[in-house]
Order: structure tokens, then C-alpha cells, then sequence
């Protein structure tokens, strides 16, 4: 007998230290919890839940005074950078998501929606703040649209509703050359993205300024504040660089001309906008 | 006489001929304006001043000339990417530009001896109003980072470049 319950005394010291070693871990490391719609093929997920999983890890040791700032948060911890991004998007659907046969008027009948082009053109994006273009369009109007998701039904009330559109975002073409999807380089490239997305939140949905002139002349693919979508996008880039100490110098080099197109997007007397949330009642 | 108008003749012989060559020289020159501009064997004044010591068929030198000249050929014009629609995708060609631009840099940090070579290609890229504004700045920064880590006397003025691109070159991360 004693020495049966000396057996079962040392299993319940392995178990507990197992659950207490799994508790631990799970706590030490918060991951982002952004659902996926149906309609993001799952090569696409795959690599999008590799970003979000390169995020919990990183480690941004030295940013610039005012970078956090930029961001809203008191520090560009992994912790911080998660729960932000926890916040902001919630529900990612993809490129092929028709959000106008999804939408349902409050209070019954579908979305009449107009051939609105608040968000610049026609041209194909990286990825879209999907409940803030929706916003922008009903806000006017006065109406609340819902849209269906496989994650469940979305109240589209508020820019911060956090429902995002991806669309070329993991494409071949936004890759560095000889650098593989999953590189951190790249992944460095593609993680600034989701909080330019998340910053549209803020306000009235933040939406871009025509640029005066340059490659995106007369586009909406520039920005009057500071700490808006580019700036927010800009100051990452920044950070993760300085993170690619191993990587290539053509990764190294690639991060640079993406540091320098966001930052250039960026329009002469930006001001710092204080950003608050709005929602229709 | 039959001297004196022998003599004439070719006098005026040689002096038609030197005027051919006159007038033959800017066209040949127009044509490798490009090669020229960034040429640094021909123009380099920091080359001159820093009395590099290297013949023209040393082939670091050559083959480094060769890749300048590729690389300033293969950047990103201007007029081309304005002809789409873009939002917020940035142009595949502005990262494509990566290569080249990292391909200098590589060679110069294992070459000390190539950077004055190295400068008229910055220069030619940062001051180019044919290129974007992105790569223009990054050309800028790099020319920065190697006269300050050189200590090159002749380091780039704010007046010879335009604001834009100047502010945005003070923006970027230097290179590891």
C-alpha cells in the first residue's frame, strides 16, 4: 500500500507540474485571436497565422521616442502589439467575399449601395478595413448594415468593428525576390499592413488623401496625420528592420524602399490626430 | 606655287577633318549620355580627389561599372509606373530595385576601394527626376552612409537635392 500511493503521490507531482507548465506558457504568450470567413482560402490563412504568430514573439527592443505613441499604446511590446491587433480586427474575410450580397439593412431588406470609391479607385489592395468602407457608405445614410460571416453576423455600426478584406496581400508579386513567404523579411513587409488596416478604426475611418503628385498622383493612397494608417505602417516597418540585423542584404534592402514608400505617402505638415471611435446608434 | 597650293590643300584637308571631329563628339556623347552620367571612371571627381590608385581594366572596377550601370538601366521609371492605378500596393518594381541597390552596397562594404566609384551612381539616382521618389531617397541614404562612414570631406549638401527626397532619406534606417 505505501509504496502504490508513493507512485500515485509522484504521478499527481508530474501531472500537476504539467498543468501548471501549460497554464504558465499559455499565459506568458498571448496570440492574436482574429477569426477567419470561409472565403480566405486556407494557403492564405496558413500564412496569415504565421504573422500573427511571428507577432507574439517578437521583440522590439529599442524603438524611437514617440514610436509607441504613433500607435496609441504605452510600449511596442509582443503582448501590446497583440492585444492591439486583438482589438482592432476581428474577422478577416477574403478577396472574394461579395460584401453587398451579405449585407442586411437593420431592421430588414438588403444594402442599397451606390458605386461609392471613398477608398481611392479600383485598383486591387493589399488589404481593405472592410466595417470602416461600410461605414463611410451608411454613415450618410443613416443606416446600419449586418453582414454574414462564417464567424457569425457582424453589426456594422462603427468603423471598430474590426472586419477586414485580404486580398493581395500574399501575393507572389509583394514577395522579395529569392526570399521565401514565410521569411522573417517578409513577414516584416506584411505585419505593418494588419495595424495600417486596424488604424483605419480610429475616427471616421481615417480614410487616405489624394497624392499631389509621384507614382499614386491623384490616388487616395496618401495621408494627412502623422500617426494615421501610413504613419502607424511606417513606424513598424521601422522597428521590424531593425530586427533584420541576419537577414539578406536584398531583404534588408527590400524592407528600405517599403520604409521609404509608406513614409513617403505621408503628406508635408501632417498633424498627430487624436483618435477617438464613433458608432451610429 | 605648286608647292605653296600643295601645302594649302593640306592645310584645309586638316582643318575640315578637325572640324568633323568637333562636330562628331557631342552626338557620340549624347548617345552615352546615360553612361556617362554615372560613369565614374570618366567623371568622378571624389575618385580624382581621393587619387584612386586602380587602372580601367582592373576588372573590380570594371565588372562594379558594369553593375551600376545595369542597375541605374533597371530602376523604376517614373512615367512607367504612373501609367497604373496603384492605392495602396506599392509597384512590384520599386521592390524588385532591391537587388541592384543591395548588390552595390555589398560590393562596396567588401571593396572599400569601389566606393568613390560608387557616388556618381548615388548621386545620378538620388538627383534623377525619371525615378521614384522611394528609390531617389534610398540612393541618398546610402550616398550619406558611405562619405560619413569613409569620412569623406565632400559630403552631400541639402541644396543639391530636393526637399522631398532629401527628408525622406533622413527618415530611413541606415544599412547594418
Amino acid at each position: 500500500v505505501q509504496k502504490f500511493l508513493r507512485i500515485n503521490n509522484f504521478s499527481l507531482r508530474i501531472g500537476l507540474f504539467f498543468i501548471g507548465f501549460v497554464l504558465l506558457s499559455g499565459c506568458g504568450s498571448p496570440s492574436v485571436s482574429v477569426g477567419f470567413d470561409s472565403s480566405v482560402p486556407a494557403s492564405q490563412q496558413a500564412v496569415m497565422r504565421a504573422d500573427f504568430q511571428r507577432i507574439s514573439t517578437l521583440n522590439i527592443t529599442q524603438p524611437q521616442p514617440g514610436d509607441a505613441q504613433i500607435l496609441g499604446t504605452s510600449d511596442l511590446s509582443a503582448s501590446t502589439l497583440v492585444t492591439w491587433l486583438n482589438a482592432q480586427i476581428r474577422v478577416v474575410v477574403g478577396a472574394n467575399y461579395d460584401w453587398q450580397s451579405q449585407a442586411n439593412v437593420a431592421g430588414g431588406g438588403s444594402g442599397d449601395f451606390t458605386s461609392d470609391t471613398t477608398n481611392g479607385d479600383d485598383a486591387q489592395t493589399l488589404m481593405l478595413n472592410l466595417g470602416a468602407y461600410i461605414y463611410i457608405q451608411e454613415k450618410p445614410q443613416n443606416q446600419v448594415y449586418t453582414l454574414q460571416t462564417s464567424q457569425g453576423a457582424i453589426v456594422d455600426n462603427s468603423p471598430t468593428v474590426g472586419l477586414v478584406q485580404v486580398d493581395a496581400l500574399t501575393d507572389s508579386t509583394q514577395l522579395i525576390q529569392g526570399s521565401a513567404i514565410n521569411s522573417f523579411a517578409n513577414q516584416a513587409i506584411r505585419i505593418p499592413v494588419y495595424y495600417h488596416e486596424g488604424t483605419h478604426d480610429f475616427g471616421g475611418g481615417l480614410p487616405h488623401a489624394l497624392c499631389p503628385s509621384g507614382v499614386y498622383a491623384d490616388e487616395y493612397a496618401c495621408e494627412l496625420y502623422s500617426n494615421g494608417p501610413y504613419g502607424v505602417e511606417a513606424m513598424l516597418l521601422r522597428n521590424l528592420y531593425s530586427l533584420c540585423a541576419t537577414c539578406t542584404s536584398n531583404e534588408q534592402y527590400a524592407l528600405s524602399l517599403v520604409v521609404a514608400d509608406k513614409q513617403s505617402r505621408i503628406l508635408p505638415g501632417a498633424t498627430f490626430v487624436k483618435k477617438t471611435t464613433e458608432s451610429i446608434q | 606655287v605648286k608647292k605653296i597650293s600643295f601645302a594649302v590643300v593640306i592645310f584645309s584637308l586638316a582643318f575640315l577633318f578637325s572640324l568633323l571631329r568637333l562636330h562628331a563628339l557631342p552626338v557620340a556623347e549624347s548617345q552615352n549620355a546615360l553612361t556617362k552620367k554615372i560613369n565614374p571612371l570618366a567623371e568622378s571627381k571624389l575618385a580624382q580627389k581621393n587619387a584612386v590608385t586602380a587602372r580601367p581594366d582592373d576588372p573590380a572596377i570594371s565588372n562594379f561599372h558594369a553593375l551600376i550601370t545595369e542597375t541605374f538601366e533597371g530602376l523604376p521609371k517614373l512615367r512607367d509606373l504612373k501609367r497604373r492605378r496603384h492605392s495602396d500596393q506599392m509597384p512590384p518594381e520599386i521592390l524588385r530595385a532591391s537587388q541592384g541597390l543591395s548588390e552595390i552596397h555589398d560590393a562596396v562594404a567588401s571593396n572599400p576601394r569601389l566606393a568613390p566609384y560608387s557616388f556618381e551612381f548615388y548621386r545620378a539616382c538620388a538627383q534623377s527626376n525619371d525615378l521614384v521618389i522611394p528609390v531617389r531617397a534610398v540612393c541618398l541614404r546610402d550616398l550619406s552612409y558611405w562619405t560619413a562612414r569613409l569620412s569623406i570631406q565632400d559630403q552631400p549638401r541639402a541644396t543639391d537635392y530636393p526637399q522631398d527626397v532629401w527628408n525622406l532619406s533622413k527618415t530611413l534606417p541606415l544599412p547594418f
